[in-house]
């Protein structure tokens, strides 16, 4: 321990202060937490945090804002109105977990077990994930929707999965740390991951390069040696023709391409049709942009590429993530010191996804019932390559049609209406179900649908151990630091009593978060006091694993031709295709829709829905604000700081925002933040049709053919003042 | 000037990229309401200069000057620097006039949103009388606030005094991010330079 944190840790002013783990975002920083009287005073950084070192970003430090804001649930809540209605009653947990019980098991006994399905976001998955699975996997039942999944991190689980055999492009395998050129597509982790973007910052001292690619100026394109300020959703073409440039010019480590990679010469042919000139039109970025974006990445080594959701929100991702993915391959940076790494946890540690995904897995005849199975069956059912999703878009359309089959009841663990794009959908969607349950900290607009609501605790009312999102060797304790408030409950104890009350067999041999907390570290010979004791726990660092391992893919191989798309009917080289509404492929709806919209670029204050009611964090960002090019508001006739309306084609809807005049994106770009809801709107709604983005946004095909995302990012949009 | 012994805040301008954890740990340290903040961040909106679009993002903090113009501007002697060199507001001496703040030139001092007198960073005394960094500090990740045993006298830049800006409260922290100028802190990355050793 140094000698600094010894400091942190004494006690001062009748203050106790605990080690733990933050998770008020995927981050999961090291925190030490200041206890008084029972209560948590204080939150600061843990300066021996092995990736974050002490550095934190603004959403875990207004922890306690959240903790005891006057608004959070803290009592079980039963529907005392209509669904909607905004009345509700308290109730003991002994009659909700009854009721609850009561309600699935009605369900499944009228339905079967493909009615009953589980929506989580972001946030409450990293401690109810094993349980609700438990739950499904006792039950059943195929059907569980991440409402981002097709979108968010998938394209790229999928891209990674198929091309090495696991992940690689995603945070925590970007050795940030040790490279010397860092290539980031459609990513701001300023604003997304600020903790650790400051390894990024700390390489440009060292004289490391740093190249991104998006089409807006953000925090992150401030820091940049190079900027590609590209057309939206052209990304494949980009990555497509600096493919060409690295091969064409043969910057690519021969010893590497001749060893461990399949079908070079077939990407070689294939890339000859997109040189840079021709990227040039099509992504709205200088031919020798390209080229010396191309030749820094393929010249400065070691180099990390890192992808993010930028490159996810089009209905080309996989084969957009695979072009850029593959670069990483062909120029040596795979599995080095500064490239990307190999994630490996502590040996005997039990990761969360072998438990989901490996110990509670669903027979394949049942995993194959999943919503969209039949038509992504590399993103859902028993040939997935990933996080095994039904399709959210698919789940919400079989909600409301019954078809293949009806889906009646739902435990909600997100805020689906404002996270989920089609939002009115989304509303009728639920409204359609027999049973809702939902599990959250605030009354969100999707809570207020729910018949019951069962509040969970928070990360400082409970323990656990920490899978680190974002590092490739770090597992960690999280502490209980405080008793949880009023009646709130871990979410895996809830999950668990549910089973119990539904007579369900439990899966595994846990059957309280305790003993779940003992399974995952007992292949470690410890139990979870000892493995507290230890707070922080590294496996140690090895690059280069594939020599002796080889690569989890069908060939051993790094998959540059992927026989794995080639056996499900999908092209196994990388390509580019248009997005389906923008002004190349939709020039006559571009006529009364002009402006390409991208949705969704991050504030740090928030996680997806998440602290719109936080004091310290609203103020940092108040209000939704429309980035429009300033030649373009005066053609427009907005000003900076009106009200306007952002519409979308084909009677989509309409939302608005505040105007941000700002030469941030190109003059025929809008950006527009997504997740706005306002809490402080005390009716039913919250404010969540004002400005939410997701309700002006279509949950409809096309679809990208094999993770069936939506383009969120690169659609098209009017903007008008409001009072026209 | 002669570098002193005691330790100071030293920021780093071009380290900052404007993720608020400063902003935030501040506000807990000290429990500083709405509307009121002693560190914030100051965001030039992005221009094309020579054809590139540059963008500036800034600290707004006091720097404890071994010569505090903010002092020197107090009629009623509220301003005081301690034996350790810190610059601080004696609340119940404040007379409101608000002299203090036209005279910083890191524009660091703003009025409280709940009174009419001033408030302003205090180099968390309290930690650093413990050997701990004060908390923005400990929770800037970039190095861009640091605190060392330097001396860190502002430069004045008279000519910039006229840029100030209007109101006379504490540039709320989302302010920073909106596409109103700034005023005087405005991108200007001169008015950061640290010494005039």
């Amino acid at each position: 321990m140094s000698d600094y944190r010894q400091r942190l840790l004494e006690a001062t002013d009748g203050h106790e202060v605990i080690p733990t783990i933050c998770d008020r975002c995927h981050c999961e920083c090291g925190v030490l937490a200041h206890v008084k009287d029972g209560k948590v005073v204080k939150i600061e950084g843990d300066p021996d945090h092995p990736i974050m070192e002490g550095a934190m970003c603004v959403k875990g430090l207004a922890a306690t804002q959240m903790v005891y804001h006057p608004d959070r649930i803290l009592h079980p809540l039963r529907r005392a109105g209509a669904r909607g209605e905004g009345r509700w009653e308290k109730v003991s947990w002994d009659e909700a977990l009854d009721s609850v019980a009561a309600g699935f098991k009605e369900v499944l006994a009228k339905h079967g077990p493909e009615a009953v399905t589980w929506s989580w976001g972001d946030s409450a998955y990293r401690n109810t994930h094993a349980s609700k699975q438990a739950w499904l996997t006792a039950m059943g039942a195929p059907n569980h929707f991440h409402s981002d999944a097709h979108y968010c991190f998938y394209p790229v689980g999928t891209a990674n999965r198929v091309t090495f055999g696991e992940f690689i492009t995603s945070e925590g395998s970007t050795d940030y740390r040790n490279t010397m050129c860092s290539m980031l597509w459609g990513g701001n982790p300023v604003m997304s991951h600020p903790a650790m973007a400051r390894d990024i910052m700390t390489s440009k001292k060292r004289g490391a390069k740093v190249i991104v690619i998006d089409p807006r100026f953000t925090e992150t394109t401030a820091m940049a040696d190079i900027w590609l300020q590209l057309r939206p959703a052209t990304d494949d073409a980009l990555a497509l023709s600096m493919l060409h440039v690295i091969i064409n010019e043969q910057l690519y480590d021969k010893e590497f391409v001749d060893r461990w990679c399949l079908g070079f010469e077939e990407l070689r042919e294939r890339v000859q049709r997109y040189s840079p000139s021709w990227a040039a039109d099509i992504a709205w970025v200088p031919e020798e942009q390209i080229v010396q974006a191309a030749l820094t990445y393929a010249t400065t080594k070691p180099g990390v590429m890192h992808t993010r959701m930028g490159v996810c929100m089009n209905t080309n991702s996989v084969q957009t993530v695979r072009a850029i993915s593959i670069m990483l391959a062909i120029c040596g940076n795979l599995d080095v010191k500064g490239g990307n790494v190999f994630k490996r946890l502590p040996q005997g540690y039990k990761s969360r996804d072998e438990i989901i995904y490996e110990e509670l897995c669903l027979p394949a005849e049942l995993q194959d019932k999943k919503v969209g199975a039949q038509q992504f069956p590399l993103f859902s059912g028993s040939h997935t390559v990933t996080g095994n999703f039904s399709h959210a878009p698919s789940v919400v359309h079989t909600m409301i049609t019954g078809d293949p089959y009806p889906i009646k009841a739902l435990w909600v663990c997100n805020d689906l209406l404002v996270c989920l794009e089609g939002a009115r959908e989304t509303r009728e969607a639920i409204l359609n179900l027999d049973f809702v349950v939902g599990s959250d900290f605030f009354m969100t607009p999707t809570l207020e649908l729910c018949d019951f609501i069962l509040p969970p605790t928070s990360y400082l009312e409970r323990e656990q151990p920490v899978d680190s999102d974002c590092s490739y060797n770090l597992v960690a304790a999280r502490r209980k630091v405080i008793e949880p408030l009023g009646e709130c409950r871990n979410e895996k104890d809830i999950d668990l009593e549910v089973m119990r009350r539904m007579g369900l067999e439990f899966p595994l041999p846990w059957t309280t978060s305790d003993e779940y907390n003992d399974y995952v570290v007992q292949g470690m010979g410890l139990t979870f006091e000892e493995f507290k004791a230890l707070g922080y726990v590294e496996a140690p660092v090895k690059y280069r694993k594939y020599v002796e391992e080889g690569f989890n893919t069908p060939s051993g191989k790094v998959e540059l031709y992927s026989s794995i798309l080639e056996k499900f009917g999908y092209d196994p080289l990388p390509f580019y295709a248009e997005n389906p509404e923008t002004p190349v492929s939709a020039p006559d709806m571009a006529e009364e829709y002009p402006l390409i919209l991208i949705t969704g670029g991050r504030h740090v204050a928030f996680f997806h829905s998440a602290n719109r009611q936080i004091p310290w964090l609203r103020e940092l960002e108040p209000q939704p604000r429309l980035t429009i090019n300033p030649q373009t508001a005066s053609t427009l006739g907005i000003t900076d700081g009106a009200k306007v309306w952002i519409e979308s084609p084909k009677d989509r809807g309409r939302v608005q925002m505040t105007a941000h005049l700002s030469e941030e994106v190109d003059p025929r770009v809008v950006h527009a933040p997504s997740h706005w809801w306002f809490p402080e709107k005390r009716d039913p709604d919250h404010g969540c049709w004002d400005s939410n983005i997701n309700a002006a946004l279509s949950n409809d095909p096309p679809y990208d053919p094999i993770v069936g995302s939506t383009p969120l990012r690169g659609c098209l949009c009017k903007v008008y003042e409001v009072g026209e | 000037m002669r570098p002193t012994e005691r330790p100071v805040l030293v920021v780093d301008p071009e380290s900052c990229y404007g993720c608020l954890a400063c902003v935030v740990a501040c506000k807990q340290e000290n429990l500083l309401p709405p509307g009121e903040a002693w560190v914030s961040i100051a965001r030039a909106v992005p221009a094309r200069r020579n054809g590139t679009l540059e963008g500036a993002i800034r600290p707004i903090v006091c720097r404890h000057c071994s010569k505090p113009p903010c002092r020197d501007a107090c009629p009623a002697g509220a301003i005081v620097q301690d034996s350790q060199g810190r610059v601080l507001v004696l609340d119940e001496e404040c007379i409101g006039c608000l002299e203090c703040i036209d005279a910083c030139p890191w524009r660091a001092i703003g009025q409280r949103s709940s009174a009419a007198t001033v408030s302003k960073c205090t180099l968390c005394a309290p930690r650093v009388d413990r050997g701990l960094q004060p908390a923005c500090v400990a929770h800037c990740p970039t190095g861009a606030l640091a605190f060392e045993g330097a001396n860190c006298t502002p430069r004045r830049r008279e000519d910039s005094m006229a840029q100030r800006r209007q109101s006379k409260r504490f540039p709320p922290t989302a302010a920073a991010f909106t596409s109103r100028p700034l005023g005087g802190t405005h991108a200007t990355s001169l008015f950061y330079t640290l010494s005039d050793q």
